[in-house]
């Protein structure tokens, strides 16, 4: 089980925090979900965790243990995939993945393995800088397996790929977490934190300010919704009231009464918009 | 070392894509080019020496000094001599009068102690020619192995510092550098791997690199008679040294363009020793203390060996230790800056 408590980050070292009082845990074989948007501290907060960023102040125990980044075998266990695809231009796809197994102490997957899994096996002899950035991306991703990690870094893992391609990741992802591995998972994406997360974090401007199942999360503060389009002095308005709450639902008659509807549906309410209502802000 | 074996091969595969090391190897070939078929042997410019006998005697000594291998030019009058000398500003003549009285002709400008100089030479010679004394000259450099090194062959060590400790120092920052911007040292940050292994990779391609354009400009313009396990272990030690500055300045800044200032200031300060490889009055012990200064000197002894292998020694020693000390340096400050 891993544990963080009291994280903190400033990339000024001053009281700028970019990550602040950060908390949080997350079982053995669980996908834990960082959601927020942008500029939000979610990728600060996965390279302390990797330890390309100082750990100014907090803890982090693995089973009980503290982390040890100068003890280069925690390095052996972890997996991390970037949000930028940071791989050698001028090295083929498969010389990538070559290189890197090389690095590790452990038993490592086999890199053509890997770029068939991430669809890639076709370009695995083409040098990186004729990749597209989806592309690059998937082979960040494959990168990220080499060590067969317990685990898992994900940042933004499915950000810019077609749908078809999102969803080969969010698969193999999927498998992964059935064979044990452990994940943190960045996105500013609710579906992919819907679908994947056993756990959700929402974090914004540094901070946590939930965690929870999305199915308890949608229990608490999903309650139906009902989206109207309608006219108002010649406008078009777009708004979204809860069945639920007697205020909303007053005004929501009166514009019926009024009769000036364009569209009018009803649905549950969306990770986004529960995160709306928790920090007052949406995700894009 | 199977890690380390991959990382050599990944900086290998990098570097035979990086246009830098063709500048390099362009300029090697131009340089040996250059020395083999451009500059010429000898660029000293000879004095003329104008002669004129006026009387019988002369002529004897004349043919003497011509035997001794002395360009000297005869001439028939004072008219002539004179015309000649004003035509040809680097000449010097003398007269021989009878054999008692020499007149010397000079151009004006020469300065007493030439004056002087030239005055003792040429009484030598007429005694050596009337008396048959022999005079013997003593030279400070004893040894009698000393040849003198013809001009185009004296500039190939400058061009061997420049490789490791100029031109090497650069090709390691970039790639550094290049690893930063695409931030694959950030990938590399996340596996068991350790920096001081992928600083050290640096380090070896940098000395492999340094031995192939030795061994490339050394044989084909000094050839065999170079001492080449003196210039091998000064192309070690300098390459240790080039590539740990380079490391040592890459890990202060996440770009090359934020370096660029230090880059310059480095070129300059190690390129100064050069200014005393040519005007060897000019060697103040603030530019003795650079390293490439002795590293020159320690080639040129390699090159050229006149058995005074101290200043190899003292050279190797001195680029090591900065070499070590400066990667020691870059370890430590390196993960600040990734
Ligand atoms: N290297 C850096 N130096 C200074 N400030 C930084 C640096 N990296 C990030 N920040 C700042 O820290 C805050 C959090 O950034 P972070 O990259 O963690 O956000 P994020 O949640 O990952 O955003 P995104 O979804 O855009 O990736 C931002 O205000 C950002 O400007
Ligand atoms: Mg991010």
């Amino acid at each position: 089980m891993i544990k963080v408590n009291g994280l903190y980050h400033s990339y000024s070292n001053d009281d700028n925090y970019a990550v602040k009082n950060a908390s949080f845990q997350i079982e053995k074989g669980e996908i834990f979900g960082f959601l927020g948007p942008s500029g939000a501290g979610k990728s600060t907060a996965q390279k302390i965790l990797t330890g390309l960023l100082i750990m100014q102040q907090g803890d982090y125990t693995i089973d009980g243990k503290f982390v040890d980044f100068k003890k280069r075998d925690y390095f052996n266990k972890i997996g991390v995939s970037f949000e930028h695809p940071n791989v050698y231009k001028k090295l083929t796809g498969l010389e990538n993945l070559e290189f890197h197994s090389g690095m590790y102490d452990v038993k490592t997957e086999d890199p053509m393995n890997l770029l068939r899994m991430v669809g890639l096996e076709e370009a695995a002899g083409k040098k990186a800088s004729d990749y597209s950035k989806g592309m690059l991306q998937r082979l960040v991703f494959a990168r990220a397996m080499i060590n067969n990690p317990e685990i898992w870094f994900l940042d933004e893992p499915t950000s810019g790929l077609d749908p078809t391609t999102a969803s080969r990741i969010k698969d193999i992802i999927k498998r992964k977490k059935e064979d044990g591995t452990t994940v943190f998972l960045t996105t500013h994406n609710m579906y992919i934190a819907d679908e994947l997360c056993d756990k959700v974090a929402f974090i914004n401007e540094g901070e946590i300010n939930i965690i929870d199942t999305p199915k308890n999360l949608k229990l608490k503060y999903g309650k139906k919704l009902v989206t109207v389009e309608y006219y108002d002095n010649d406008r078009i308005v777009n708004n979204t009231f809860s069945i639920v709450d007697e205020a909303e639902r007053t005004k929501l008659n009166e514009i019926i009464n009024k009769g000036n509807i364009a569209t009018m549906h009803s649905q549950e309410a969306t990770l986004e918009q529960i995160f709306i209502k928790v920090t007052g802000r949406g995700l894009e | 070392m199977k890690g380390f074996s991959k990382l050599l091969k990944k900086d290998l595969i990098l570097i035979l894509n990086n246009y830098f090391l063709y500048v390099t190897l362009f300029f090697a070939i131009f340089f040996i080019l250059l020395v083999n078929f451009v500059i010429p042997e000898d660029t000293s410019i000879e004095q003329s020496v104008y002669v004129l006998s006026e009387y019988e005697e002369g002529n004897k000594l004349i043919d003497y000094f011509k035997e001794q291998e002395l360009s000297i030019r005869t001439l028939d009058s004072r008219e002539e001599l004179m015309q000649y000398m004003v035509n040809d500003f680097n000449s010097i003549g003398f007269i021989l009068v009878d054999n008692q009285n020499v007149e010397y002709v000079l151009q004006g400008y020469e300065n007493e102690k030439t004056k002087n100089l030239l005055a003792l030479n040429i009484e030598n010679m007429f005694q050596e020619f009337t008396n048959q004394i022999d005079i013997k000259t003593t030279y400070l450099v004893e040894n009698n192995t000393v040849q003198k090194i013809p001009f185009n062959k004296s500039i190939v060590p400058l061009f061997l510092v420049m490789e490791p400790a100029l031109i090497g120092l650069f090709l390691i920052a970039t790639m550094v550098f290049s690893e930063k911007e695409e931030g694959t040292i950030k990938a590399y940050a996340v596996t068991p791997g350790r920096m001081s292994s992928f600083l050290v990779s640096k380090v070896v391609l940098l000395i492999i690199l340094g031995f192939i354009s030795l061994f490339l400009v050394a044989l084909t313009t000094v050839g065999t008679k170079a001492n080449y396990l003196y210039l091998a272990a000064i192309t070690l030690t300098g390459s240790i040294m080039g590539s740990g500055i380079g490391l040592l300045l890459s890990s202060f800044f996440d770009n090359i363009s934020k370096s660029m200032i230090w880059i310059i200031i480095i070129a300059m300060v190690l390129s100064l020793p050069f200014a005393s490889y040519f005007a060897p009055n000019f060697s103040p012990a603030l530019i003795k203390s650079i390293p490439s200064y002795s590293m020159m000197f320690a080639y040129k002894e390699a090159l050229f060996p006149t058995g005074n292998s101290s200043i190899i020694g003292n050279t190797c020693i001195l680029t090591f230790i900065i070499g070590i000390v400066t990667l020691i340096l870059a370890n430590l400050n390196i993960k600040r800056s990734l």
